[in-house]
């Protein structure tokens, strides 16, 4: 999975929750944010109502407004609370709030009821769950848009350094080097891959060297040996204790002699030393080395059979194809 | 045969000097690239041996050297690379062949006497022993007048052991020359007693004598007298 699906996952993830979280908020916002309104309304009338019933001019009661005479005893402090009336148009309850209080006006104590409506609410809730749903579609199309964006702009530097290191050579005996990007964590890794590609080609070159040299150092010392036995093997009058001597320490030099080629072969297939590639027909190897090891084979008493006919060519190192 | 060895290992120049010296040619040492120049300049050899890694230079240089005063001496290259490129360099550069280090005495002496015989006789040469008579240029083997059928590998046998007369060849030498590297696959070499006995009833039980001795434990020795 990529880098930005996974981020985006946990993106699209948490976008609708918060969204969510989000509308609630907000929903209670408005709401409070009205009552205010509402109460502020309420205590306004109430202002008016008092100047009326002064003047003179008792309101009549209705829905939003209940004037009552009470007894002079009756103290009613300031409350706001919710009510709701049926409202045969509309065919539902709708809610209203109400404010109480009692005033002595004129020397006569009245008990005023004031009421408004702040209106429906499911609007509210609908229009705001419809703003929410549709910041969250265009939340996803950016995130969507965005992210080919980020792939193309953003990562390019790291997509480069990528390629980069997947086309590395370690035989080429370059080490990588990037362009600098403007983002720090990229040129950070590009600089760390550098450094150690720099140390890999150096490890490479001396691992190379001493592989040459061990050869030349060794394959001297080597032919000093084999010379002198062989000479002292022409000397003649030998014992026959000494030529059991002489014959064992040739066999020994020349395994060694032999090990040390195996070695170093190794050492050369594993620099990949052996680039060079031709066309090589296996079937014609195949029986130019069995006719070259009939004696073996017949003095181990085995036989061999080869079973395919025409040929068979791959692209390969002729002499790596023999091994 | 005059042979000069350029080697810069002075014990292994010992070694290689006596035993050719004691194969009958004369051999001559130099152990730098100026001094090999300058034998060179003064006297002709027949073959010049180079090591290619030498003190103050590459041997390779001391080839472009002879074939620009078109020496017609042969040319052999010992090294201790088994690099291809430095084969092939030297091999385009003109030298007659390559061995590598660690090499058998008997080896280096064979191909020495091929080189000769290549550059003395352009191929055309016969090499006579005792009885035996063979024709390297059509690779025909005459025992006095009769001509032997010989395996090539029986053929290369009888050549090595003749170029190395008069002294002890190991087994391992002889396995070596006939299967080259194929034989680091072998723990034996006992199976080359077939080819030695092929050998002696194909021709040398047609000669007067049997030339061929078996040094026990150590290998074989043909005998010109």
């Amino acid at each position: 999975m990529k880098l930005l699906a996974k981020s985006n996952r946990y993106y699209l993830l948490f976008t609708p929750i918060s969204l969510l979280l989000g509308s609630i908020l907000m929903y209670a916002f408005i709401d409070f944010v009205f009552y205010d309104e509402i109460e502020e309304r309420l205590v306004y009338q109430k202002q008016v109502v008092q100047e009326e019933i002064a003047a003179g001019r008792i309101p009549g009661s209705g829905k939003l407004l209940e004037v009552r005479e009470v007894a002079p005893g009756v103290s009613i402090p300031e409350t706001f609370s919710d009510t709701s009336f049926f409202e045969p148009i509309e065919g539902e309850a709708i809610p209203y709030r109400q404010l109480d209080f009692s005033s002595i006006i004129n020397e006569q104590n009245y008990h005023i009821t004031i009421r408004n409506s702040p209106g429906e609410l499911e609007p509210l809730v609908a229009s705001t769950a419809l703003a929410m749903a549709l910041i969250l579609v265009f939340i996803l199309l950016m995130v969507k848009y965005m992210t080919g964006l980020i792939n193309q702009k953003v990562w390019s530097p790291f997509n480069s350094t990528l390629n980069q290191i997947r086309s590395y050579d370690v035989t080429s005996g370059k080490t990588l080097s990037f362009d600098s990007s403007d983002i720090d964590e990229f040129n950070e890794l590009n600089q760390a891959i550098h450094s150690m590609s720099e140390r890999i080609t150096k490890d490479y070159t001396s691992l190379k060297e001493f592989a040459e040299n061990a050869a030349h150092e060794m394959q001297t010392p080597l032919a000093i040996i084999r010379s002198k036995l062989e000479l002292l093997m022409q000397s003649g009058e030998l014992k026959e204790e000494q030529v059991k001597l002489l014959t064992s320490v040739s066999e020994a030099s020349g395994r060694l002699a032999r090990l040390n080629q195996s070695l170093l072969l190794l050492t050369k297939i594993e620099n990949r030393q052996f680039q060079e590639n031709e066309k090589v027909d296996l079937h014609r190897l195949v029986k130019r080395l069995l006719e070259d090891l009939e004696e073996f084979i017949a003095f181990r008493q085995l036989s061999t059979e080869l079973n395919r006919e025409g040929s068979t060519v791959l692209r390969m190192n002729p002499l790596l194809a023999e091994i | 045969m005059k042979i000069l060895l350029i080697e810069d290992e002075e014990s292994l120049s010992d070694a290689i000097r006596s035993y050719l010296i004691q194969s009958d040619f004369l051999c001559e040492a130099a152990a730098t690239v100026a001094d090999a120049e300058e034998k060179i300049d003064l006297y002709e050899y027949d073959v010049v041996l180079v090591d290619i890694n030498l003190p103050d230079g590459s041997g390779l240089q001391l080839i472009e050297l002879l074939k620009k005063a078109r020496s017609r001496s042969g040319i052999m290259i010992i090294s201790a690379r088994n690099s291809l490129d430095d084969k092939i360099e030297g091999l385009n550069l003109g030298a007659d062949d390559y061995i590598t280090k660690p090499f058998h005495m008997a080896e280096l002496n064979a191909r020495i006497r091929s080189v000769v015989r290549r550059r003395q006789f352009e191929g055309h040469s016969e090499i006579v022993f005792n009885e035996i008579r063979i024709d390297t240029d059509t690779t025909d083997v005459f025992v006095n007048t009769e001509r032997v059928e010989l395996t090539g590998k029986e053929y290369k046998l009888l050549l090595y052991l003749i170029a190395n007369q008069n002294r002890v060849v190991t087994k391992e030498a002889i396995a070596e020359h006939l299967w080259g590297d194929h034989i680091d696959m072998v723990d034996s070499f006992d199976f080359i007693y077939t080819h030695i006995k092929n050998m002696r009833k194909k021709v040398l039980a047609k000669c007067s004598a049997d030339y061929l001795q078996t040094i026990y434990g150590m290998g074989y020795k043909l005998s010109s007298a």
